[in-house]
């Protein structure tokens, strides 16, 4: 059975072939230079001066080498001046360079980078704007509207470029994460056993905790204006609601930052003992640690926001997909906050382990730090 | 014990310099802008403006007489971006918020001086956020006052009478305090203040055409008038923990009237509408 198929130096050999025919049969495009592209332009309205200087600047950015048009108007780059008795038609806009005029524009007047002098004389018939410079009166007239815009524009360098999204909510989360963490640290420095036994509660009952920080959410609230109007009809109590409410306010604020940092801590121990139960080097263990790797776990969901966020319906899902698991974080730990009163109950925690449970397994990946070491049973060998 | 918490601590401390280090790389000042416009005056006989302005410091007055008005905006581009349109005899002026977060460090606040004409008939919206707001309308011709404030401090006065008619003035404040001066020569024959929470003070001096009214609706805080002693007052209460304060008035019920009510030329009705406070009124 010989192969019908045409081998494929030949095939490759014609494609060439065609390719240079096809190339040969339009010799213009070949020799001729290629052409500027045309940016139009309508000055006709010069309401949004920020909105206008954005569009110049993203025009004038990667095509600096093209071909300006504006409608019922002329383009100058770099300056221009306008004798006195002289007049132009239509609108006038001036990219990077005063625009000197002695003369009369009828339309409206823009100039991008550099101030608009009014010289004695000098008409401008429609409205005027000096983005990046000012309209310095010295004898001339605006008949319309004079604007300018000035300083430096938001998340543009000198060359134009956009500095991008990502990076400004990159730098938010950096801050977030680094706020969170000393919070964290601190905690664990001034108050780090109230805050472990809180933290072992999220650990320990999650769903309680859950379900009861969501309860809170939705009681606290109403509690509080009862408790607020309480003091009102008490006549005697009005005096001290400006301390309740602020109190409260107060109290709320640190039971939900202690309760979501607790999560956090929770999360990390958590990962850290899977990864030493394992036999994994899983480093230190301790709760500094515990807390970078928490905020780390949450930081690298916001991480994906940051990177995909733009993707216009996957961003979103990513975005409520973050703020779910914040907010789950959140209600669990103030849920836990709550059940421990505030780390001063370790009832939820777990933390008495019945003697059964102390196998070599658990005290081996169990860090016994704290824990006063068991005194050998009298009479025992010496 | 303590070895081993700083131990910890000092074992994360390279990683919580590198985070400090990458906070301060990204911490820069959100950028002010300055924003200039105006319009020239052209013999319109009546503008309605409508000032917005989220936050910040503004300050309103009488402009350039060539500038039907004029406005100088300190903004803060990112967040801000500015507003100046006029269509059909209405201009809107201040600031929209772009609705962008983040943390601004440092820098000046927002600031903006808007100037109206002395000349036409003058219909003024403004609609305030937080910060501060000095309001001279002393010698413009009001037609008509709205001003909506949220947090903050609102002064409003009139230097100078206004040379027109004015119909209706109303203040709002959700919290903050509010301060009214020389309101007889704003020629707005009746008033409304509503104060939230915060302290409300009403000096009621100047030259009242007509008999007026003024309707007071404070949450809580307490609310100063301080009224010139030709004036005829009389000031009624509503609402259960309102005290009031005031030498020269006769009671009758919740209603206080001043001594010489009946032979004063102009007489003044102040309807105060309080949850918790108090009114008192200082002569002058």
């Amino acid at each position: 059975m010989g192969d019908r198929r045409p081998p494929r130096r030949l095939v490759s050999k014609l494609l060439v072939a065609a390719g240079l025919l096809s190339g040969a049969a339009s010799p213009a495009a070949q020799t001729a230079p290629p052409r500027a592209p045309r940016v139009e332009l309508e000055l006709d309205q010069l309401n949004d001066p920020a909105g206008l200087e954005q569009r110049l600047r993203q025009l004038l950015g990667p095509s600096t080498g093209s071909d300006w048009a504006v409608a019922n108007g002329e383009v100058h780059r770099g300056g221009f001046r306008l004798g006195p008795g002289q007049s132009l038609r239509g609108h006038l806009l001036v990219l990077r360079g005063t625009a000197d005029l002695s003369g009369q524009v009828p339309g409206n007047v823009v100039v991008l980078d550099g101030d608009l002098v009014l010289r004695a004389g000098s008409v401008v018939g429609g409205d005027a704007l000096a983005i990046g410079g000012r309209i310095r009166e010295e004898g001339g007239k605006v008949r319309g509207e004079r604007r300018s815009l000035e300083g430096a524009v938001p998340g543009l360098n000198r060359s134009g470029g956009g500095l991008p999204e990502g990076l400004v909510k990159l730098a938010g989360l950096a801050g977030m994460v680094v706020t969170i963490t000393l919070l964290g640290f601190g905690l664990v420095l001034f108050a780090r056993p109230k805050f472990e036994v809180v933290s072992d509660t999220a650990a320990h009952s999650p769903m309680r905790s859950l379900l009861t920080g969501l309860l809170a959410q939705v009681v606290a609230v109403p509690t509080a204006g009862l408790l607020v109007i309480g003091l009102v009809m008490s006549v005697v109590g009005i005096l001290l609601v400006p301390f309740v409410a602020i109190t409260l306010s107060l109290l709320a604020a640190a039971g939900v930052l202690m309760g979501f940092l607790a999560v956090l801590h929770a999360m990390g121990e958590s990962q850290v003992r899977r990864r030493m139960a394992a036999g994994a080097p899983a480093g230190s263990p301790n709760s500094y640690r515990y807390l970078r790797i928490g905020i780390g776990s949450l930081a690298a969901v916001w991480l994906v926001w940051v990177a995909f966020g733009w993707v216009p319906v996957a961003g979103m899902l990513v975005l409520l997909g973050a703020g779910l698991a914040t907010w789950l974080v959140a209600t669990i730990g103030l849920g836990a906050f709550l059940l421990s009163r505030a780390g001063t109950r370790p009832a939820f925690t777990g933390r008495f382990i019945s003697p059964e449970a102390l196998t070599d397994e658990y005290l081996w990946a169990t860090p016994q730090l704290g824990v006063s070491a068991v005194k050998r049973p009298a009479g025992g060998p010496r | 014990m303590t070895g081993v918490r700083w131990a910890g601590l000092r074992g994360n401390a390279r990683w919580t310099v590198l985070s400090a280090a990458l906070l301060a790389g990204c911490g820069h000042p959100v950028p002010l802008r300055q924003f200039e416009y105006a319009r020239p005056y052209d013999g319109e006989p009546r503008l309605a403006a409508e000032v917005e302005f989220e936050a910040g410091a503004l300050t309103i007055g009488p402009g350039r007489p060539e500038d039907l008005y004029n406005m100088s905006l300190r903004y803060h581009a990112g967040r801000f971006r500015p507003v100046g349109t006029f269509d059909g005899g209405r201009v809107t002026l201040g600031v929209e918020s772009l609705r962008e977060g983040g943390l601004r460090i440092g820098g000046r606040p927002q600031a903006a001086r808007i100037g109206f004409s002395a000349r036409p008939d003058l219909d003024l919206d403004l609609a305030l956020g937080t910060g501060e707001a000095e309001v001279e309308l002393g010698g413009l011709r009001l037609s008509r006052l709205g001003l909506n404030s949220g947090a903050g401090r609102v002064r409003l006065s009139f230097a100078v009478p206004n040379p027109g008619s004015c119909t209706e003035a109303s203040v709002a404040a959700a919290a903050g305090d509010i301060r009214l001066d020389r309101i007889g020569d704003s020629g707005c024959g009746t008033w409304r203040i509503d104060g939230g929470v915060g302290k409300v003070t009403i000096d009621l001096d100047g030259d009242w055409h007509r008999d007026g009214r003024i309707v007071i609706s404070q949450g809580v805080g307490g609310v100063t008038l301080i009224a010139p002693a030709r004036l005829g007052l009389r000031v009624t209460l509503a609402g259960l923990l309102t005290r009031f304060a005031g030498d020269r008035f006769a009671r009758s019920g919740k209603s206080y009237t001043s001594e010489g009510y009946q032979e004063a030329v102009r007489h003044l009705e102040v309807d105060v509408r309080s949850a918790i406070g108090a009114v008192r009124v200082e002569w002058r």
